[in-house]
């Protein structure tokens, strides 16, 4: 977990003690806490705060916002105390106890505490209320999810600038999406609570179990989709103990492709696949004896011929993956070349093609040395709408000036061989592998990673 | 036609057949119980799988909601129409296999559903009370739960009881209690109507999304790895199918010995890779030669172990189980891949490959894992599995 850094001490100090005040006026103004409710889904709150999933860098799956409403809700407008308490207990995190952590501790439960009060103070405020008929009464969630949002924006983008990491418009175009999901929390939250004022705390224990079956099956998602990349590393792994001279081109590949779809616009699940595809495209090397995959110069045409092999191996292994049987099935072959004509091949392997060559041709290789990016840059702009996809080829250049990022002769990120052979163009590894001329030609330019 | 199309023609053609029916019959229940009934169809449509494929349908959530609020002759009109409807859905789609026991399978679990929840509402007679209504509507989806399980044996249907599949029920029962007492409310009170269990059937469909995203990545993992398991097999260094023989051999071999499920699956994941270091070594300069299998384990027991999940597996590989629970997974995967080269690869008969591993010295194999081994292969004397197409 981060580091509270030293330049949000005093803002947090700042907005804990506004919560303490909040709760101190409410405690000595109110005239009920509405003990049953608070303390149930306070109870509630606690255990939802621990069992808090990260789905992804923007998506949360988190109970607590759902509860703190009902909390809300079941208060009956009587009592904004019990509202803010449950609302600053659904960010008490047991593992934030510990040293280093404390401060966003404090951070999280009073921001939270400071957001539910406003959350509860509009609801409070608004006309419409739990006794409306439906669908009419779901309006009363509205102006408490606004307010909380305003709150809790405010404060996190306050925050973003004190740190000095953000600008407030940065700031608040990375939280936005995040705002997606509080509206059905709310409701169902705002369900909650009302079934609670007619049949008590049993309406709190039958939302909460299917939640948290929803949270243990996310969290159990989670654990074997990284099970699932580390297997993927055996793969690598066993990659380069065949092959050195490839260390890191898998993940590379990966990268770029990366980069293609990113300037393409890919969802981010099609986006994973693309990825997997990458980081497996070489799989059918695992066949191919290590002595001729570390042959420094030409293969005889026999051994061009068992090399060749591993291309259609790959597309076997990777057809056994369902997800990746869509690209692997057209043929994540080193041998495939753009076809215009063929709009209904998927553009992934034509998107694998290009990273794999121009990482191959920026990596020094057990026959040749990298060659410079503007080498690599012109022979992709040269094979353009012939051997890759011209979509693909420019996206990937795009992407890489964009980032000023240099790769190639002088610049490879995992040099292995210094002093390789100096044998001619060559190619991507195998990515572009051209079969041996008949005849005895010196120069000739093929090889293999 | 894809779920996805299918989900949106029955939500819609049910949202036309219930506003319909609500305007033809404004004061009754008409309306409701059309739309309860395309709830039953998209419950339908939409199932909790478990490991093993076996799947709990979240029409049972929505079956509670019918139970508890109308006549029996409603109920079952809903029930029979929803099930129709899903059966054309099925039938189109040419799986129609274990749909037909479905069709068998349902209305059973159905009558169970409001028979238990009327039995629990007469014996205890204050309908209307809150803890009334919850053991009635508790006993309805026990029934479900019973019924369900008892009938898949009969029918010999896929059936599960992992822990998975006990979440999967404790999800559908919450819910489907919630989704009732939200449209019909205690005593008068809480009734929300069909937003009821339209809006509390959310938390359910949470559940659903993440129980198919498990499911999707279990099944991504589980076929990478059986991809990897194919290697050796490409590289002409195993027969064709060993490491799949072996594994579900070794699984086999270690339910009759009561391994417990988290050492079976180590010991799955090791017998599927246990050759696949042999892809990372040089080749013998003399065809002749073999690597030696102390290599191969030690090479492929490395590799495993610098990989988190797969570390069990890696010792399980390398025989360097220290825990007797581990020792116990090392000699099932000794004995079976050699029961498989014994017969696969060098065509000894099943009874033949018995005898030479029983003849072998004590401290080579262990006698129980051997008796295991027995059972298993008289058993399936013959493991039948997809192995790679060699002829690419």
């Amino acid at each position: 977990m981060e580091t509270f850094p030293r330049s949000l001490r005093w803002y947090t100090a700042g907005i804990s003690a506004l919560a303490a005040a909040a709760v101190a006026v409410l405690g000595w103004r109110a005239h009920s806490l509405a003990l049953e409710a608070t303390l149930v889904f306070g109870a509630l709150a606690v255990v939802t705060a621990q069992r808090h999933v990260k789905l992804s860098s923007q998506v949360n799956v988190s109970p607590g916002f759902m509860v703190a409403m009902a909390a809300i809700v079941a208060a009956a407008r009587g009592s904004l105390l019990g509202a803010v308490l449950v609302g600053a207990l659904t960010n008490l995190r047991f593992d934030q106890f510990k040293r280093g952590s404390r401060g966003w501790m404090a951070f999280n439960v009073a921001s939270a505490a400071i957001a539910f009060l406003a959350a509860a103070a509009a609801y409070a405020a608004w006309p419409i209320g739990v006794s409306e008929r439906m669908p009419v009464a779901l309006v009363a969630v509205v102006p408490a999810a606004l307010a909380y949002l305003a709150t809790i924006w405010t404060i996190l983008v306050l925050s973003y600038v004190v740190e000095g990491v953000h600008s407030w418009r940065e700031s608040l175009a990375e939280l936005l999406p995040a705002g997606a999901e509080v509206l059905p929390f709310a409701v169902i939250g705002f369900l909650l609570g009302r079934l609670y004022l007619d049949i008590g705390p049993a309406a709190a224990l039958l939302i909460i179990a299917p939640m948290m079956i929803a949270r243990e099956m996310f969290a159990s998602y989670i654990r074997v989709k990284e099970s699932h990349d580390e297997t993927v590393q055996l793969l690598i792994r066993a990659l380069e103990q065949k092959d050195p001279y490839t260390a890191g081109h898998a993940e590379r590949v990966a990268v770029y492709a990366g980069y293609i779809a990113e300037e393409l616009d890919f969802m981010p699940a099609r986006a994973e696949r693309l990825r997997f595809a990458a980081l497996m495209h070489d799989i059918g090397k695992l066949v191919v004896p290590n002595q001729l995959l570390n042959k420094p110069g030409k293969l005889t045409e026999d051994e061009f011929l068992r090399v060749r092999i591993h291309e259609r191996v790959s597309v076997q292994m990777l057809s056994q993956i369902d997800f990746l049987r869509p690209i692997a099935g057209h043929g994540q072959s080193d041998a495939m070349k753009f076809d215009p004509d063929d709009p209904d091949h998927p553009i992934e392997p034509y998107i694998i093609m290009v990273a794999d060559a121009y990482d191959a041709m920026t990596s020094t290789r057990s026959y040749r040395k990298a060659l410079p990016q503007e080498v690599a840059f012109q022979e992709l702009r040269d094979k353009s709408g012939t051997q890759f996809h011209p979509d693909c080829a420019e996206a990937l250049i795009r992407a890489i000036e964009k980032r000023h990022e240099v790769h190639g002769a002088g610049h490879e990120a995992d040099l292995h061989f210094e002093n390789a052979p100096e044998m001619g163009l060559g190619s991507a590894g195998l990515g572009d592998l051209e079969a041996p001329k008949p005849s005895v030609d010196a120069t000739a330019e093929s090889g293999q990673a | 036609m894809t779920r996805l199309r299918r989900l949106c023609l029955v939500g819609i053609a049910g949202a036309v057949a219930g506003t319909a029916a609500r305007i033809a019959d404004p004061s009754g229940s008409t309306g409701a119980l059309v739309f309860l009934a395309t709830g039953l169809v998209l419950g339908e449509l939409l199932v909790l799988r478990s490991e093993n494929g076996a799947t709990v349908p979240l029409s049972y959530a929505v079956m509670l909601v019918v139970a508890s609020s109308f006549h029996a002759a409603e109920f079952a009109a809903a029930v029979a129409g929803a099930e129709l409807i899903a059966a054309v859905l099925w039938f189109s789609d040419r799986e129609s296999g274990s749909h037909v026991k479905t069709l068998v399978l349902r209305p059973v679990v159905a009558a169970a559903t409001i028979l238990a929840y009327d039995a629990v509402q007469s014996v205890l007679h204050h309908r209307e009370q809150l803890a009334v209504v919850l053991a009635a509507l508790a006993a309805a989806a026990a029934a479900q739960v019973a019924v369900d399980t008892g009938a898949r044996r009969l029918l010999r249907l896929r059936l599960s009881v992992s822990r998975r599949a006990r979440l999967a029920w404790m999800a559908i029962a919450s819910s489907g209690v919630l989704m009732s007492i939200g449209y019909r409310g205690v005593g008068g009170e809480g009734k929300f109507g069909v937003w009821g269990p339209l809006l509390f059937s959310t938390p359910l469909l949470a559940t659903w999304y993440a129980f198919e995203r498990l499911d999707a990545a279990t099944r991504a993992y589980h076929q990478t790895i059986e991809s990897l398991a194919m290697a050796p097999e490409f590289g002409g260094i195993v027969p064709e199918g060993h490491s799949k023989r072996v594994a579900a051999l070794s699984v086999a071999m270690a339910a009759e010995l009561g391994v417990s499920a988290s050492d079976t699956r180590d010991l799955e994941m090791a017998a599927l890779l246990h050759h696949l270091g042999q892809v990372t070594l040089d080749e013998p300069e003399d065809p002749a030669q073999r690597v030696s299998a102390a290599e191969v384990a030690a090479v492929t027991g490395e590799m495993l172990r610098e990989i988190k999940p797969l570390a069990a597996a890696g010792d399980i590989v390398a025989g360097e189980a220290s825990a007797p629970r581990r020792r116990v997974a090392v000699q099932i995967l000794r004995v079976a891949s050699d029961y498989d080269d014994l017969t696969a690869r060098d065509g000894n008969l099943p009874e033949v490959a018995m005898e030479t591993l029983r003849s072998a010295p004590g401290y080579v194999y262990d006698a129980k894992v051997l008796s295991s081994l027995e059972l298993v292969a008289a058993r399936a004397p013959e493991l039948e599995v997809e192995g790679a197409d060699l002829n690419v």
